[in-house]
């Protein structure tokens, strides 16, 4: 489920049940419902495991739920900082597991990438843009995925990351060059 | 090497699958559990919180120990302690009627009607007892712990039933030039800057009937003193009788080769002494002479054509016939002897000591009786002149006069604390006093050490703890230990002791 879907009023409704579950726990139970199927599935892609993503998943929630007191509304839908705890959880446990990390990405969404970087739309230059995601830092290609493949905005993106909406956009831009430069090179090397 | 797995357009689980991992009573529970203890987490885990509450912690620490040092103050002169310094006089005096109490040859206590209050803070005006006690020598102002004043002494006012406290109007009236007089107050001597000018016709200071104090019609067996007997005798040498010829003396049968015991005695002879030992006799008598023991009848012809005798007072050794088990005995008599003498020696002390406090008494009973009744009989005006004291409290006081410094002597230093096992304490204050005139110093406290006035020798350390008293003996070392004194120890005889004992 991605976050654009949600127009201002129903940000703010979500957010009074926000402040019910910050009263009275037992009523973040609407939200536990509401956002339980995205964040298994957004952890599962990364870690490709079902009782480990369920574990991760829960740990995401214990996490929600003990830090809701602390959770300051700004305008943007709650599963913005659901999102933020989860990339944390899945980034502690590759850190600790020293597992190597999933990727997983839809055809349809990896030809929206190459249109996004003005790349001829091929299966050999989506094998090279795939091979080009191995350059990139785990915080790199996070941000890549949840862009393109998750489809969350820009604003929602800058909370999640703690950065401001031109500075996400800005290093979208920095991303989709380092890409672009990579798939040059690796073609100029086929075609020597 | 690829730092990801790639996986594209993968198989991702079914709604079903997934919701079979959802569970929100399981996450509630667990919630509850986590929120259980996050304060105490919140606490270790932010340092600006748990110093804060360290903080506070160790605050109440230092307060719960101060009040418990508070309580475990050595204030020994809280109440006067009844058992180990009896009162010297007790006066039992109505509470409506105005008395003076002639406490020593100088000093006086004016008790107005009503001067004494009760536990309501009433007026009492029925009949009460006065106690006085003179703390005159060193070991009794240790046992009271009334140290660092001169001629230390205690007040006391109480019925049968309850203490009763001072009011307004009472007063220690001091005749002669003005001395700075001190009370015993929160644990400390403080001297008593209100004073009145005194002038006070004498014949009306005795008003009451000196009582006479209880010493003087108890018997020292009422006392708890042992009744000394007479003196354990010394033992006399062992010498031993051979009779050449036992058929001539069939009385002396059964005392052929016994040695025997020589029991001086007046008019008998003492037969080391009177060419006895090592002689031949003619004859010899035996007739019993006590319990024990035999006179012995020595004779033989004299050179002057009369007859020589030596009479001896002899108890038998049967078990000896030879010289060395006699010695063996007679050293053992000996042993018992020295035992017997120590211990008659110190209920004689204990007698004289009786006897000594007895007559005291006396003495001060008819200077007492006798001031009084002179009082009586005496109208002529004629005038007292002296200080007058506010009493504001009973208790001890005692008077101020610098206790005895010197300054260019050299220092002894003594820890601060003193451990005790596992326990240790600091002391409060610390006293030398020479054991040979009763001269107490105070000692004073410079670097975190105790530094006493070098005293000729013996000098005993008294130093005053929290919890108890510590003493030791200075012996010419850089320093002093001392150690608790035993609880056992709680009159002026037992310190005595205990100090006479710490000195072997």
């Amino acid at each position: 489920m991605a976050t654009t879907s949600l127009t201002s009023e129903q940000i703010r409704e979500e957010h009074r049940l926000v402040e019910a579950a910050q009263r009275n726990p037992n009523r973040f139970g609407v939200l536990y419902e509401r956002y339980y199927h995205p964040m298994f599935l957004f952890v599962y892609k990364r870690v490709q495991d079902e009782d480990t993503t369920a574990d991760l998943v829960s740990q995401l929630f214990l996490k929600a739920m003990t830090k809701l007191g602390g959770y300051q509304f700004r305008g943007l839908p709650f599963s913005a900082w659901l999102y933020r705890i989860a990339v944390n959880e899945v980034n502690q446990f590759f850190r600790d597991s020293q597992k190597k990390r999933h990727v997983s990405i839809n055809k349809i969404d990896l030809e929206g990438l190459m249109m996004e970087a003005e790349e001829p739309v091929s299966d050999d230059n989506l094998q090279v843009l795939v091979a080009s995601f191995q350059i990139l830092n785990p915080d790199e290609l996070e941000f890549l995925e949840m862009r393109y493949f998750e489809k969350i905005p820009f604003r929602d993106l800058a909370e999640i990351f703690q950065i401001t909406e031109t500075n996400a956009k800005v290093r979208m831009h920095r991303l989709l060059k380092k890409l672009k430069q990579y798939m040059e090179q690796s073609r100029q090397q086929a075609t020597n | 090497m690829s730092r990801y797995n790639i996986h594209i357009d993968p198989q991702l689980p079914e709604p079903d699958r997934v919701s079979s991992h959802q569970n929100f009573d399981a996450l509630f529970q667990e919630y509850r559990a986590v929120k259980r203890f996050e304060f105490w987490r919140t606490l270790y885990r932010n340092p600006r919180v748990f110093a804060g509450v360290a903080a506070a912690i160790a605050l109440m620490v230092l307060l719960y120990q101060a009040a418990v040092e508070e309580q475990l103050a050595p204030d020994r002169m809280g109440a006067p302690i009844a058992e180990a310094l009896p009162p010297d006089q007790v006066w039992t005096l109505m509470g409506d009627r105005d008395t003076t109490l002639r406490l020593t040859e100088t000093m006086s206590l004016w008790i107005p009607a009503g001067s004494l209050l009760d536990s309501a803070g009433q007026p009492f005006l029925g009949e009460y007892r006065m106690a006085y006690r003179g703390l005159d020598n060193a070991s009794e102002q240790f046992v009271s712990g009334a140290v660092g004043v001169q001629q230390p002494f205690y007040l006391e006012a109480h019925t049968d039933a309850t203490s009763l406290v001072a009011g307004p109007g009472l007063a220690l009236r001091i005749t002669g030039p003005a001395v700075p007089l001190a009370q015993y107050q929160d644990q400390q001597w403080l001297a008593m800057a209100e004073t009145h000018p005194l002038e006070i016709p004498a014949a009306a200071a005795p008003a009451t009937r000196p009582e006479k104090p209880g010493i003087l019609s108890r018997s020292p067996e009422e006392q708890g003193i042992k009744e000394l007997g007479s003196a354990p005798q010394l033992p006399g040498k062992p010498f031993g009788v051979k009779i050449k010829n036992q058929q001539q003396f069939p009385q002396f049968r059964g005392y052929a080769n016994v040695y025997w015991e020589y029991i001086p005695k007046q008019g008998y002879a003492n037969p080391w002494e009177e060419g006895l030992i090592d002689e031949t006799w003619g004859d010899v008598a035996i007739r019993r002479y006590r319990e024990d023991s035999y006179e012995l009848l020595f004779t033989r012809p004299s050179a002057n054509g009369g007859l020589e005798t030596r009479k001896v007072v002899a108890r038998p050794y049967l078990e000896a016939q030879t010289e060395p088990v006699a010695m063996a005995i007679y050293q053992d008599r000996m042993a018992e002897y020295s035992q017997a003498l120590s211990s008659w020696e110190r209920d004689k002390l204990e007698v004289q000591r009786f006897k000594t406090a007895k007559e005291k008494a006396r003495a001060d009973y008819e200077a007492a009786l006798k001031a009084w009744e002179a009082g009586q009989q005496d109208t002529t005006p004629s005038v007292i002149t002296g200080m007058s004291y506010p009493v504001a409290r009973m208790g001890y006081w005692g008077f101020l006069e610098a206790v005895a410094t010197q300054q260019d002597s050299s220092l002894i230093s003594l820890h601060t604390d003193i451990s005790f096992g596992t326990k240790a304490e600091p002391f409060v204050k610390v006293f030398a006093v020479n054991a040979s005139n009763g001269l107490i110093s105070a000692a004073v406290k410079e670097g975190g050490r105790w530094k006493i006035p070098m005293q000729q020798q013996p000098t005993m350390i008294w130093a005053y703890g929290l919890t108890r008293v510590w003493v030791g003996n200075y012996e010419g070392t850089e320093s002093v230990t001392v150690r608790p004194m035993p609880d056992s120890v709680k009159t002026a005889e037992e310190l005595v002791r205990y100090l006479e004992g710490l000195g072997r």
